[in-house]
């Protein structure tokens, strides 16, 4: 999402206990937080490098938006007086913590926070972010000390915090805000660790499914298409020899098929892949057939017969690559008595060189 | 005039012939030409000298070979201020500064390039001397310096300078028994002094030739820079910077890159907002560097000679995750 000249307006911050942990659920801030210059950088900067350009950040749609709804009240956020601010703030954060009902889900702060975007765009977010271990430095004379920090807070370690922005798209309209919200006004992005691993994305239903009402976009099928396609044509028409190309398509296969990641991004596949000097044409090239710059829910059911590739691999460099599903029939490993070779059959002639 | 009365006249006009150097010496270094730093210019600050009283005294009464009639009035440096710069080309400017000026009258007392004419075999002290008087009557804050008051002016190299220093008070004095040795010596020396200067020229040459390129296109990007704000440019840093990102921007022309940045209005934005914070946001190559940050931003990774630190605030004012996931 483009979040070029992000800034910071107001600023509400609760905590939310781990379930189980007190009595309480949660702990109520009774006034509107003003925060430093160097404060605001922080929240800015994790912000950017959770939601911005080359992260893993993925669109949302809204589902819920009845009254009710978190959208709704977020929304309305945007264009209320401070008190109500807070006030509205604190509902969602008793929602929140209404929602967190294992002791699986770590506490945290809860920060509201509302802004504008490339100067005009009105934005309204929520991060929640947990506590983590420390120090602080501390230097007298010739002294180094190092006090311990229980509950220190965003860092740049991503795994920490999960943030969820509602972007206003229209700058001009004025807004009726005695109406409900149009959800289709709105980009909604987020970033959660958890959404992006296999493995752990049920841990992320709670906060963008139960809290924020929302969803992932329907359209991540055809966007894992385009994803596949784009990239093929990049290295097909890249200028390196052809071994690489093979290579970097098998790269290609792996991450859409055997990563456990849930999300797949061109920076991320560019970082991981590519010589740095390869990313930036990569990058421009994905943007100019206007692929997404945040990262992409996969879904490969539109392409999995593209992904039926094998590879198998000599500790002499010798590479064998056929389909994935006929693999089996098409190289065939034989005994050998030297135990320097292998001896493999390959059905068909050879055709090119 | 006596020893006692030219004391007393001096004294009560020491006030008046400082402000005079005073004057000179500002009104010198006010008329550099534009983009010349001063402070960088002249080797050594230069500061008017009053002639000290017993000095005064010995030069116009005790000094052998200087039989002056009017010894107060022929004395021209009561007070003198000299300008030490590093080139002999340095000189000229400083030369035509002088000539220029309309306020004053000049007389060249003394020009090495017309003592070289004159005497192509000798090799001797090296400086140009003038005496400036000011054509009309100038009030400072004790009175009034009247029209006519000389002062000395010297213009030197630094190497010029070094020579003199190391022997003007000495060989050059009348009745100095000087050692044959030390004369063939200091004419070795100032024969050196002629060839590295002459060096230095070739060189400074050599280095112009070799920035030109290079000058005209920062100082393009500074203009560009002032459309947006007033740069303030530390030379070094700018052209450090430029330096090592240049092998990736060599084909953004100043034309591209101001169309570039109209396109794209969050580079002015950013630039507004990081100002007052950043040096690096005060010097006109952040111009390149925003534009990289947004089109070729591995590149600029690659390259880039400072922090990531220094780098990333470039990137959160885009909007784009400064760091890389592996």
């Amino acid at each position: 999402m483009n979040l070029a000249n992000l800034e910071i307006e107001m600023v509400a911050i609760h905590q939310i206990y781990k379930y189980g942990e007190y009595s309480e659920r949660y702990r109520l801030n009774n006034s509107i937080s003003v925060l430093d210059e160097n404060s605001l950088n922080v929240i800015k900067n994790r912000v950017v490098e959770a939601l911005g350009e080359d992260t893993k950040s993925i669109e949302l749609q809204i589902v819920h938006e009845d009254e009710e709804s978190t959208f709704q009240k977020l929304a309305s956020m945007i264009y209320a007086e401070s008190n109500e601010f807070l006030e509205i703030s604190k509902d969602l954060t008793i929602h929140l913590a209404s929602k967190q009902n294992n002791s699986r889900i770590p506490g945290g702060i809860i920060v509201f926070f509302r802004g504008t975007v490339r100067e005009t765009n009105k934005y309204i977010a929520v991060l929640k972010a947990e506590c983590q271990e420390g120090f602080a430095l501390t230097t007298a004379g010739a002294n180094i000390d190092l006090t311990y920090i229980a509950n220190l807070l965003l860092t740049r370690t991503q795994k920490l915090y999960k943030v969820a922005m509602f972007i206003e798209k229209n700058t001009t309209e004025e807004v009726d805000t005695d109406l409900l919200r149009d959800p289709n006004d709105f980009d909604v992005i987020i970033y959660d660790n958890n959404i992006t691993h296999l493995d752990t994305q049920n841990a992320a239903y709670y906060f963008y499914k139960d809290f924020l009402g929302c969803d992932l976009m329907p359209t991540t099928r055809k966007l894992t298409r385009d994803f596949y396609n784009l990239t093929t044509q990049f290295i097909n028409t890249a200028n390196i020899g052809n071994e690489q190309k093979v290579d970097f398509q098998n790269s290609l296969c792996n991450y859409l098929k055997v990563s456990r990641e849930t999300v797949i991004s061109v920076s991320d596949f560019g970082d991981r892949y590519f010589a740095p000097e390869m990313r930036d044409s990569y990058y421009r090239y994905m943007a100019q057939n206007s692929f997404p710059t945040h990262a992409i829910h996969k879904d490969t059911s539109l392409i999995d017969r593209h992904l039926r590739k094998r590879r198998m691999c000599f500790d002499t460099k010798v590479r064998i690559t056929a389909p994935y599903d006929d693999f089996t029939e098409l190289v065939i490993i034989e005994e050998c008595d030297d135990p320097g070779y292998t001896r493999v059959k390959i059905k068909g002639k050879i055709e090119a060189q | 005039m006596t020893q006692d009365e030219l004391r007393e006249k001096f004294i009560s006009e020491m006030p008046m012939y400082k402000a005079w150097g005073d004057i000179v010496t500002n009104s010198v270094i006010n008329k550099l030409p534009q983009g010349i730093n001063p402070n960088i210019f002249f080797k050594i600050k230069p500061e008017p000298r009053v002639k000290s009283l017993n000095s005064l005294i010995e030069k116009a009464f005790f000094r052998p070979g200087k039989n002056y009639i009017d010894p107060y009035n022929e004395i021209t440096d009561k007070v003198g201020t000299r300008f030490v710069v590093l080139l002999e080309s340095d000189i000229e400017i400083v030369k035509n500064i002088i000539n220029n000026n309309n306020d004053w009258d000049v007389s060249l007392d003394r020009d090495y390039e017309e003592e070289r004419k004159k005497h192509p075999l000798i090799f001797d002290y090296q400086s140009v001397h003038y005496v400036v008087r000011n054509k009309y009557d100038i009030p400072y804050e004790n009175g009034i310096i009247k029209s006519g008051t000389p002062c000395e002016i010297q213009v030197r190299t630094l190497l010029q300078h070094a020579y003199a220093e190391l022997t003007h008070d000495t060989i050059y004095k009348p009745n100095f028994a000087v050692p044959d040795e030390v004369y063939r010596l200091s004419a070795r020396s100032i024969a050196l002094i002629e060839t590295t200067s002459e060096l230095f020229r070739k060189v400074k040459e050599a280095i112009d030739m070799k920035y030109k390129n290079d000058n005209e296109y920062l100082n393009q990007l500074k203009m560009l820079y002032s459309s947006i704000k007033p740069p303030d440019t530390v030379e070094r840093m700018n052209y450090f910077i430029y330096d090592s990102i240049r092998s990736i921007c060599n084909s953004v022309s100043i034309d591209d890159l101001r169309e570039y940045i109209d396109e794209h209005p969050e580079i002015a934005t950013a630039i507004n907002k990081g100002y007052d914070k950043y040096l690096l946001y005060r010097q006109p190559v952040v111009l390149l560097l925003l534009y990289l940050a947004k089109e070729h931003r591995y590149k600029l990774k690659s390259v880039w000679p400072y922090t990531m630190e220094d780098l990333a605030p470039l990137f959160i004012d885009l909007g784009i995750n400064p760091y890389n996931y592996h």
